[in-house]
């Protein structure tokens, strides 16, 4: 999947948050690449902008989801060998573990996932970006 | 406040962490030690584990927790309140719990 980037669900959030000051930066490290969530991020997505997206946001939300392809979850084998920790969640392992499988880097703030990944000898691609909530707006 | 059912459901991996919570709080996360608590629970975790440990222990859904450690980790931080809640749980082991991160 040459040309496409994969997206956490934070960075989907950060995305979509009321006055994000990261989605400048986000838009200009995704300018031109096709933008891909697994069906695991775009589930915690669709409920946490539920749960705690204001109307602007659940607007932009929408919006931004019709740009984005879902895959389904696809873990690659060396994602699949890792143990789940409580910096490594099941569902981190999945998402990280497809754009892997991809072959394409997944964008994430979660840097603690993605350091105890490589405490495990598993080093992804990512895009690693500062966090940004919903803020209910 | 987390009950033995709740902590007998979660993850092998969460239990010490929810465990040095409900040994710092046990009457329940007070709303002031809240998002200072999700911040440096941060420090040892990923977004998901203190999201999951978190909406255990004080009952709130999994994706407001999640959002709401977005927000303490991009926050600007209040350091008198990040100082009480460390002060809290290094007095219940935070410091080891700390240094046992993967």
């Amino acid at each position: 999947m040459a040309g496409a980037i994969n997206l956490d669900t934070n960075t989907a959030v950060a995305f979509v948050a009321e006055g994000s000051s990261v989605r400048p930066l986000l838009r200009t490290a995704v300018a031109g690449k096709a933008l891909v969530m697994t069906a695991t991020a775009e589930q915690e997505f669709r409920e946490i902008v539920a749960a705690c997206g204001g109307p602007r946001e659940q607007s932009r939300a929408a919006r931004f989801l019709a740009r984005v392809q879902v895959v389904p979850d696809n873990p690659s084998a060396r994602a699949k060998a890792l143990t789940p920790t409580r910096s490594l969640e099941l569902n981190d392992i999945v998402i990280l573990g497809t754009g892997d499988a991809l072959g394409v880097a997944t964008m994430t703030a979660d840097r603690r996932a993605v350091s105890a990944a490589r405490a495990q000898g598993v080093n992804f691609q990512v895009f690693l970006h500062a966090p940004e909530p919903l803020k209910g707006v | 406040m987390m009950t033995d059912a709740a902590m007998g459901d979660l993850r092998a991996e969460l239990h010490a962490t929810a465990s040095m919570i409900r040994a710092a709080y046990p009457r329940g996360v007070p709303e002031a030690a809240y998002r200072p608590l999700l911040a440096l629970l941060y420090e040892g975790m990923s977004f998901r584990g203190v999201a999951e440990v978190m909406s255990r222990c004080t009952g709130r859904p999994y994706s407001v927790v999640y959002n709401d450690t977005l927000g303490a980790v991009a926050g600007g931080k209040d350091v008198d309140s990040l100082d009480v809640v460390r002060q809290t749980l290094r007095s219940h082991g935070y410091d080891e719990w700390l240094a046992n991160a993967d």
